[in-house]
């Protein structure tokens, strides 16, 4: 075919042109493609070049493109500021008891189990209800924790050690229905339970070394809630997306169909209701009210539950046959499978998360709790004057999602193409 | 495992139906209490608060019936935050759909290190909303970037260009195009003016920022396209523009479909921009169904009305969920990827 092209065009116009032809054409593909990509670009780097300017630079007419003078202490003024706001005991604790529970949750799951000695050591019925109990006792002893740091209301003293309670009794059912030797799960359980209030302990001190108002304080709270907030939504969601795709119980259609259902409610329907649940459950202003609503999304499950069904099952059998618990298949074998489809699901979660400005600008609302989006937008609107400080708190915000982009373009851009679903 | 081969009789059949049963329920239980709180109990909540007057000060709510339904449609706020949206979605959906088709195309067609510019094109859009309202805020200053372009332009064909500032002009659209033959709008009429200067400002950013991840969805379609049919035709003797139109396009109604619905229901709740930029200003012209939404719920314009706001939640809901049918009749149609 590329033959007779050739010989056609050779004869009216000679090879050297057809070459000639098609290779400005491609040249001219090149440059329409990068001249796009500088267009896309210009506000960051503009902005970024703004980031270097005085104040009065910034706004000069006509606009300069690069600074008269690089002043790189622009950066240091805006994170060094201390825009002033108290660190409150509510937040701080809050952000180390949703760190805790989440370290103790993932570390007693990962932990609890062994392959060995099924049977042995300790009877199940004693087993149980000493997991019971001490999870009841990880519950109280949030409330307590919370009532000895500050004076909290009764409400939260409730609603935070029953969430506590709720999660510990999930995580033992887990391993109960596994087999599990109990002497190792209940030691697991002490174990995981002591690390959990060592990294309560921890974020809070960190939470209150980084202070009330400033950035570094506002880049805590934002990391911390993204991360938590991601790999819990992946862990529960690929849970309920393993039940969908793999194990058959009674119900299970109906379940989805309820699971499609929720997808589509708007969020702006449910926004104020919301809140004022939060409000009443006096979780406005903690960690709480973005984490424990949010453990779960039904996107993330519809998407993981999509991605289990074009996975072959033969593994799993061989392992059930093998007499593997569907804990253990679930989490020795189909999360290793799942695994490019778990980063895009995270790297989704963790930008939304990010991203987020609306539910975080309803919640978090004390200076201490504020994080990057909330804090740049009251910022804006007090210091309308600080052109080159506000440029400079963007590109703060801007330079966490970029990175990571960088290295994970791939999953981002397949997540992209799932994302459509979120609606 | 020896008792793993031994059936069992269980109230769910053997042991394995029943320990499969329970390993699902648990691994489900996460996510049935978070919804049933925090979606469904939310959602009932939702529908008594809009049929009452309260806020969190004034608990508990009293009941009013339908009356926040009614004042709902006769505010004039909220039917211009719906016209305000109409405008919105007749303009951004349509040049987003078409600029974001245009990248991946171009993108498409085989040149050496297209996935490069593909993340290149995507990376403006993984930063918050926020941060690139801020960076827009300043490039619409009247000293700004933009005046600046426009003015050096139409300087170089030797005409005068007097500096707009953009996110504070309440000029209709229309009310510029008529106003060179003597046509005046008054205020009143404000329904006929067209979206403000400062709406478009809004627009055009949006497109800047959404058309790039709408690119990577037609780009997944695109590469969807079976090779064989481009082979085909090019044995035909098809050329580069007769495969773009007469195998590309008729391939994707469907995705076109699938994006204008989505843009649609992203354009329709619009908030981020519009607390950052203008509050709703000027003289109401970007005023948004989302934040008119938030400014009443929490009061920012008056005392705080939560079951107003739920209300005209409930109208919003309704027309967000018509566009919601049409994207999930099409996800269930077996496109499965999108």
């Amino acid at each position: 075919m590329a033959t007779t092209k050739t010989l056609q065009t050779s004869k009216s116009l000679g090879i050297g042109a057809e070459v000639l032809r098609r290779r400005i054409g491609r040249a001219f593909l090149y440059i329409l493609l990068s001249a796009i990509a500088i267009i896309l670009f210009t506000p960051f780097i503009l902005a970024f070049f703004g980031t270097f300017k005085t104040n009065a630079e910034v706004i000069a007419w006509p606009p300069s493109i690069l600074p008269e003078e690089w002043l790189v202490e622009n950066w240091a003024e805006l994170w060094n500021t201390d825009f002033g706001g108290l660190p409150r005991p509510e937040g701080a604790t809050s952000l180390g008891l949703m760190a805790g529970l989440f370290s103790f949750f993932v570390v007693f799951l990962l932990t609890g189990l062994t392959g060995e000695e099924v049977g042995k050591g300790i009877p199940r019925r004693i087993g149980l209800s000493v997991s019971i109990l001490l999870a009841v006792l990880a519950g109280l002893g949030s409330a307590a924790y919370l009532s000895l740091r500050f004076n909290p209301h009764t409400i939260m003293l409730w609603t935070v050690g029953i969430s506590v309670t709720i999660f510990s009794l999930i995580a033992v059912g887990i391993l109960a229905i596994s087999r599990p030797d109990w002497r190792r799960v209940i030691l697991s359980m002490l174990g995981s339970l002591a690390l959990g209030l060592v990294v309560t302990l921890v974020f809070e001190f960190l939470a209150n070394t980084a202070g009330g108002g400033r950035f570094i304080r506002w880049m805590y709270n934002i990391s911390l809630l993204s991360i938590i907030r991601a790999v819990t939504m992946l862990i529960f969601s690929s849970m309920a997306a393993y039940a969908f795709s793999r194990l058959k119980f009674p119900g299970k259609g109906l379940l989805f169909g309820f699971l499609l259902a929720t997808m589509m409610i708007p969020g702006a329907l449910t926004l104020i209701p919301k809140y004022v649940v939060i409000a009443k459950l006096k979780w406005v202003n903690t960690a709480y009210s973005l984490i424990i609503p949010s453990v779960v999304d039904a996107f993330g499950i519809f998407m993981l539950t999509q991605f289990l069904k074009g996975v072959p099952v033969e593994l799993e059998e061989a392992a059930y046959i093998d007499g593997a618990s569907f804990f253990q298949i679930y989490k020795d074998v189909v999360l290793p499978l799942a695994k490019p489809a778990l980063l895009t699901l995270f790297i989704i979660q963790f930008q939304g998360m990010w991203n987020n400005f609306l539910d975080a600008l309803l919640y978090l609302n004390t200076p201490d709790m504020w994080v990057l989006n909330v804090a740049l937008s009251v910022f804006q609107q007090q210091y309308r004057t600080a052109w080159n400080l506000i440029l400079v708190g963007a590109m703060i915000n801007a330079v966490v999602p970029l990175t990571i982009f960088f290295f994970f373009s791939r999953y981002y851009i397949e997540g992209v193409s799932y994302s459509g679903l979120k609606g | 495992m020896a008792e793993v081969s031994k059936p069992r009789r269980t109230l769910f059949g053997s042991e394995r139906a029943r320990d499969e049963a329970l390993t699902a329920y648990l691994f489900l239980s996460p996510y049935l209490l978070v919804t049933l709180v925090f979606t469904i109990g939310v959602l009932l909540f939702a529908v008594y608060v809009s049929f009452t007057e309260f806020n969190l000060f004034t608990w508990p709510p009293t009941w009013v019936g339908l009356e926040n339904y009614k004042e709902a449609l006769t505010d004039r706020r909220f039917i211009r935050s719906l016209v305000n949206a109409v405008w919105y979605v007749i303009i951004v959906v349509p040049a987003q759909t078409t600029l974001a088709l245009f990248l991946a195309v171009l993108i498409n067609s085989k040149v050496r290190g297209s996935n490069f510019y593909r993340s290149i094109y995507y990376a403006p859009s993984v930063t918050s909303s926020v941060v690139i309202s801020l960076i827009f805020w300043w490039l619409y200053l009247k000293t700004g970037y933009l005046n600046f372009g426009i003015t050096e332009a139409l300087g170089a064909v030797g005409r005068e260009w007097a500096a707009i500032e953009w996110l504070n002009d309440p000029r209709g659209l229309f009310q510029l195009l008529l106003g060179p033959f003597g046509v005046e709008i008054s205020f009143d009429l404000w329904y006929l003016r067209g979206p403000s200067i400062t709406w478009m400002a809004i627009m055009f950013q949006n497109i800047f920022t959404t058309a790039p991840t709408f690119m990577i969805m037609f780009l997944a379609a695109l590469q969807d396209v079976p090779p064989t049919l481009y082979e085909a035709s090019a044995i035909d003797g098809a050329n580069r523009r007769h495969r773009f139109f007469r195998i590309t396009i008729p391939m994707l109604p469907p995705v076109i479909l699938f994006i204008v619905v989505l843009g649609t229901i992203g354009t329709w709740q619009v908030f981020d921009q519009i607390k950052i930029l203008t509050s709703g200003g000027p003289l109401n012209t970007t005023l948004t169904p989302v934040y008119l939404i938030y400014v009443e719920a929490l009061g920012t314009s008056g005392p705080p009305r939560m079951g107003f706001a739920g209300a005209m939640a409930f109208f919003l809901a309704v027309i967000i969920f018509v566009f919601t049918l049409i994207q999930r009749r099409y996800i269930e149609s077996g496109t499965e990827a999108y």
